[in-house]
Order: C-alpha cells, then sequence, then structure tokens
C-alpha cells in the first residue's frame, strides 16, 4: 500500500471533536491556581506544571500519529515544522512560526501569538517567576520523548511578563536510538 | 495604542476587549487536561469524599468566572435575581457555552422544595473515565457540580450542589444528576416572590 500522505493541520482540526476554548482556558486556570495554594513556590508550581504537561505529551503522541499520518521527520527542522503546524493546531487551534535556529540546527524557536491558555489571565505581583503556560512545553517535551528525541524546552518570552510573544526554546539534547522489541510475543 | 505593529500591547487584562467565545480547543485537550486535573488531586487526597471536594473546588472556581464572563457577554451586563431565572440561565446558557449544548434536562425535586435537578446523559468530563471498582461512588461529575455551585453562589443563591450517577434503562452507562440543594434563605426568598 503506498504511504498515506500526511494531513494538514487545519483539516485534522476541522474534523475532530471540539470544545469551547473557554472551559479549557479556565479549568487550566483553576489548576495552576489549585498548584499555588497546594505548592505555595513557585518554581514548585513550574515543576508540576511541567510534569503534568510530560504525561499529557507521552499520551498524546499517540493520537497525534494515529490522526496526523505523519511518519519519521527527517531531521529536527522537520520535527519543529510539524509540531507548530500541525500538532499546534490540531489539538490548541493554533499554529506557531519556526524561527532562531542555531548553525548546527538543533536549537529553534517557536513563537506564539495565540496562547488559549493565557485568556482572562493577569498574572498578579506575587506571581513572578511563575512560567504560567509551562504545562505546553511539557507536553512538547514529552511527545518528543515518545519519538525519541531528548529535548530541553523553556520559556524564552511570555506576553503575561510584558513580552510582545510567546517565545518558546526547543533544544534537542539528543536523538535517542530505537531500541528494538523487548520481546516480540508481548 | 496607535502604531506598535500588529501585535497589540495591552497593560492591563481589563483593556483587553471581551472575546465573543467562539474559539474552540479540541475535545482530546481538554480531556487530557482534566484526566491531569483529576489524577494530581489524587495525589492530594486519601479518601474520595476528599477528592471530589477538591474536584468541585476547581468547578468552583470555573462557575464563579463562567458567570461573570456570560452575565457581560450574553446579558447586557445584568444578573438573574429569580430562583427560576438562575436555574434555566445555568441549565441553558452556562451548559451551552461551557459544553456545547443546552443540558438534557432541568427538574424540580418531587419531595423537596428547596431541591432541583440538572441532568445529562453523558456529561462531557465523565465522557472518557471509568470509575475502578475500588473508588466506589466517586462522580467526576463533582467539576460539574462545582461548576454550577459557582455560578449560583456567586450570583447570590447559595446552594449545596453534588453529582450522582443514575442508572438508566436500557442504557450501558449511568447519566449524571446535578443536585442542587438550595439553602434555607434562598427558599424562603422565592417563595416570597411567587406569591402573587
Amino acid at each position: 500500500m503506498a504511504p498515506v500522505a500526511p494531513r494538514s493541520g487545519d483539516a485534522i482540526f476541522a474534523s475532530v471533536e471540539r470544545v469551547n476554548a473557554e472551559l479549557f482556558t479556565l479549568t487550566y486556570g483553576a489548576i495552576v491556581r489549585q498548584l499555588i495554594t497546594d505548592l505555595e513556590e513557585v518554581d514548585e508550581v513550574n515543576k508540576q506544571l511541567d510534569q503534568m504537561g510530560y504525561n499529557i505529551g507521552v499520551r498524546l503522541i499517540d493520537e497525534f500519529l494515529a490522526k496526523s499520518n505523519i511518519s519519521r521527520c527527517v531531521d529536527f527542522k522537520e520535527t519543529a515544522e510539524v509540531i507548530a503546524k500541525v500538532g499546534l493546531k490540531m489539538f490548541l487551534g493554533i499554529t506557531a512560526t519556526v524561527t532562531n535556529w542555531d548553525a548546527e540546527g538543533t536549537t529553534c524557536s517557536l513563537i506564539l501569538e495565540d496562547n488559549p491558555l493565557v485568556d482572562f489571565v493577569e498574572l498578579p505581583y506575587t506571581c513572578q517567576g511563575l512560567n504560567y503556560c509551562n504545562i505546553l512545553s511539557g507536553v512538547i517535551r514529552g511527545a518528543l520523548e515518545m519519538v525519541s528525541m531528548k529535548t530541553e524546552v523553556t520559556w524564552i518570552r511570555d506576553m503575561l511578563l510584558g513580552d510582545d510573544v510567546f517565545e518558546l526554546q526547543l533544544k534537542l539534547i539528543k536523538q535517542v536510538p530505537e531500541e528494538y522489541p523487548y520481546k516480540d510475543d508481548e | 495604542m496607535i502604531g506598535v505593529g500588529k501585535i497589540k500591547q495591552y497593560t492591563n487584562v481589563l483593556d483587553k476587549p471581551l472575546s465573543k467565545g467562539k474559539q474552540e480547543v479540541s475535545l482530546s485537550a481538554f480531556a487530557l487536561l482534566f484526566s491531569e486535573l483529576v489524577q494530581y488531586n489524587q495525589t492530594q487526597v486519601d479518601n474520595i469524599a476528599e477528592l471530589e471536594r477538591r474536584l468541585e473546588d476547581a468547578g468552583y472556581a470555573v462557575g464563579a468566572r463562567v458567570l461573570e464572563l456570560l452575565c457581560h457577554r450574553e446579558k447586557g451586563n445584568r444578573r438573574e435575581t429569580r430562583l427560576i431565572g438562575i436555574l434555566s440561565f445555568v441549565h441553558s446558557t452556562v451548559w451551552k457555552v461551557l459544553f456545547g449544548k443546552i443540558a438534557d434536562s432541568l427538574e424540580k425535586g418531587t419531595e423537596h422544595e428547596d431541591e432541583y435537578m440538572i441532568s445529562e446523559k453523558e456529561l462531557l468530563v465523565n465522557r472518557f473515565i471509568s470509575i475502578p471498582k475500588d473508588m466506589g461512588a466517586f462522580n467526576c461529575g463533582a467539576f460539574a457540580a462545582g461548576v454550577v455551585r459557582g455560578v449560583l453562589d456567586n450570583a447570590g443563591f447559595p446552594a449545596v450542589v453534588t453529582a450522582h450517577f443514575v442508572p438508566v434503562e436500557g442504557q450501558q452507562r449511568p447519566r449524571t444528576t446535578i443536585l442542587i440543594k438550595f439553602s434555607e434563605e434562598v427558599i424562603y426568598s422565592h417563595l416570597m416572590h411567587s406569591i402573587p
């Protein structure tokens, strides 16, 4: 059978079931507030959000691969484009621009102008240092780890902290060699 | 601000225009996020009642904000002051915005004057959830119950709101009923108003 052509993010987003973004936004806000109350330290909240994102990413990659018909990316550049144009679109309905590549092609930035996580949000003075959207970086890290890429994902710019856009830096740490099935019959 | 380029700079969240609320995200994104909310809260508690209470708290925070948002957007800054009015606001407006449809039913309890019920055949937050045997009557609908309580409480109708599974004949999955038990003063003033 000929390989199936990858589907565009728009086409997938149009075909999946969707919910109102405000439910999503407000629920996320409720989570962040719970974490702040429980953990008290901003750093701990960042860590927990990243962990939650990681858990989501690990599960979400399956759906992503199943619905997008995207097979292995030839290089990290393609990976970044796929995240920006297909991944973000299909789950959050947004796209990002990929820029700021380094010479080796292992570090780049995703620039987000739209971010459904932060509607209605204003960071109070007491939450300086909080990476409000840290769940998103966790998701990307978790998802990429499932396709054998160890990455570091960090927020460089954040509109909640007064920047003009959201900038997420993706850094490829290493490509983990594929491990062959532990036991075929399992 | 004029002339700052494509992206407008806002200093204050209140200076932003209120969105029309037509944006969407995929259901999976919400389901995965909600599942993390449940799992995280599971690590913070040691019994089911406590877990439900925490989910309800999270929902309450959503409800309080939804009330404010929808009163601005849908009702021209007016808020319901009558019991029936606020109940149908929850059942229709709030449900439609949050869950994409009007709730299946809104009924008055037959045994008690102060009880009302909103029922949903397949509540969004229960859709991808299966309850393990050892967690008994645990119901993720507690989150939706929290939303309802958040709306009612902030509109001036304090109530105790709980979510329950009700088996339906001929159907595999039970429906979720959200039981609203208003506090005494709410019912008192409702009855005063209803006297012609």
